[in-house]
């Protein structure tokens, strides 16, 4: 009789109820993405308003905030959403050390960020920049710092998803946690290659 | 071995002979039934007519089924993302997709403040900065976030919501500045 070697690897077919679950789950992971889009983009609609209608002034907080700073923490986030999916592509791979790792980065380098926009907010504030200033304040802030917040809440997921790893809960079958997370994560960085854009750069 | 774990064993299936599938056979039948020649012309006139918006509702409902079927993780694994080498232009690059996307979207990021500090105020720059920050979004959302290989249900909720706000934007742009 022919026995089965225990370190084969073992190809995990999931059951036409977990597909169902696992497609479920994210499904309502867009939705809720889907509902955050119309959030930042009534945001973001408000200050593009105001960029053409006062251009004068988004050209004096230009000038004054510089773009050095906000071009590396666009990197980091950048980078961060690199190393998010790296630490799915090692958990496919069954790699549960190297997901540990990467999602462990992907935290180090969103909260690189967020200290990053508070030095960001320090100096725009003694510029006289505030969110009582004028109009230009709370259009501005609104949105980053909105975003910021989803950062924080993401670096606290990253946290939470690399306990989970270091405690073998996920494996090349078993990833959906891992792969929820990174939506959510790549979704906050797609939200700040716009407001780099609009607000910093045009 | 005693403690083997003993299962139902299926029916065995002639391997010379194997059953078509269930769908199959019901295709089967429908297109027997089809295709009974009819002697009186008219009826099969009639018969040609009423099929007419009965394939097109099942041509509708395969590709319903298509976008919306459940992909199972296995499917969503994509073996482009687990290879160490990517094929771009008909050229082998030794680095993962993921990676490459990376590179790419860090220089376009350059290339982005590049414009921004030379190019001077007006349409020159805004255009090709809205250009490129849209590349760089749905690089993200098609590579990162597997919207290219996910099923199609996923991107229009995605889309649809960008619809609805691109829609109001535009509008809200109309408002004349009275209102600051």
């Amino acid at each position: 009789m022919s026995e089965a070697r225990i370190d084969t690897p073992q190809v995990h077919t999931p059951s036409q109820a977990e597909a169902t679950h696992i497609d479920n789950m994210k499904f309502a992971m867009w939705l809720f993405l889907a509902s955050e889009v119309v959030l930042f983009a009534v945001m973001i609609a408000g200050y593009v308003l105001f960029r053409v209608n006062f251009p004068e002034r988004v050209h004096e907080v230009h000038e004054a905030a510089g773009i050095l700073l906000v071009t590396l923490n666009t990197f980091l986030l950048l980078s961060s959403s690199w190393t998010m999916v790296m630490g799915l592509r090692a958990i496919q791979s069954h790699d549960q050390r190297g997901l540990v790792r990467w999602i462990g980065l992907t935290a180090l380098l969103g909260t690189i960020f967020v200290i990053l926009q508070g030095v960001e907010y320090t100096a725009l504030s003694n510029e006289g920049i505030t969110i009582y200033s004028d109009n230009f304040g709370m259009r501005f802030y609104a949105p980053t710092a909105l975003h910021g917040a989803h950062v924080i809440i993401g670096v606290l997921w990253a946290l939470w998803v690399m306990r989970r790893g270091a405690q073998g809960k996920y494996n090349s079958g078993k990833f959906l946690g891992v792969e929820i997370f990174g939506l959510y994560w790549h979704f906050v960085d797609v939200v700040w290659i716009f407001l780099f854009t609009l607000i910093y750069l045009i | 071995m005693a403690d083997e774990i003993k299962r139902e064993q299926p029916t065995p299936i002639d391997p010379n002979n194997p059953p078509a599938p269930i769908a199959e056979q019901a295709d089967q039948t429908v297109r027997e039934l089809r295709e009974t020649p009819v002697d009186d012309p008219a009826q099969a006139q009639v018969e040609a007519v009423l099929n007419k918006p009965i394939e097109a509702l099942e041509d509708a409902a395969n590709q319903l089924d298509r976008a919306t079927t459940p992909q199972t993780p296995a499917e969503s694994l994509a073996p482009t993302h687990h290879r160490n080498e990517t094929h771009l232009f008909g050229r082998v690059i030794p680095m993962p997709l993921y990676t490459v996307v990376f590179i790419t979207l860090g220089a376009i990021t350059l290339l982005e403040v590049l414009i921004a500090e030379i190019v001077p105020e007006g349409i020159v720059k805004t255009v090709p900065l809205v250009v490129l920050s849209l590349a760089k979004a749905v690089m993200v959302v098609l590579f990162y976030m597997h919207l290219k290989e996910d099923s199609r249900i996923f991107a229009i909720t995605l889309i649809v919501p960008l619809l609805i706000a691109l829609v109001s934007a535009l509008f809200l742009l109309s408002v004349p500045i009275t209102g600051y």
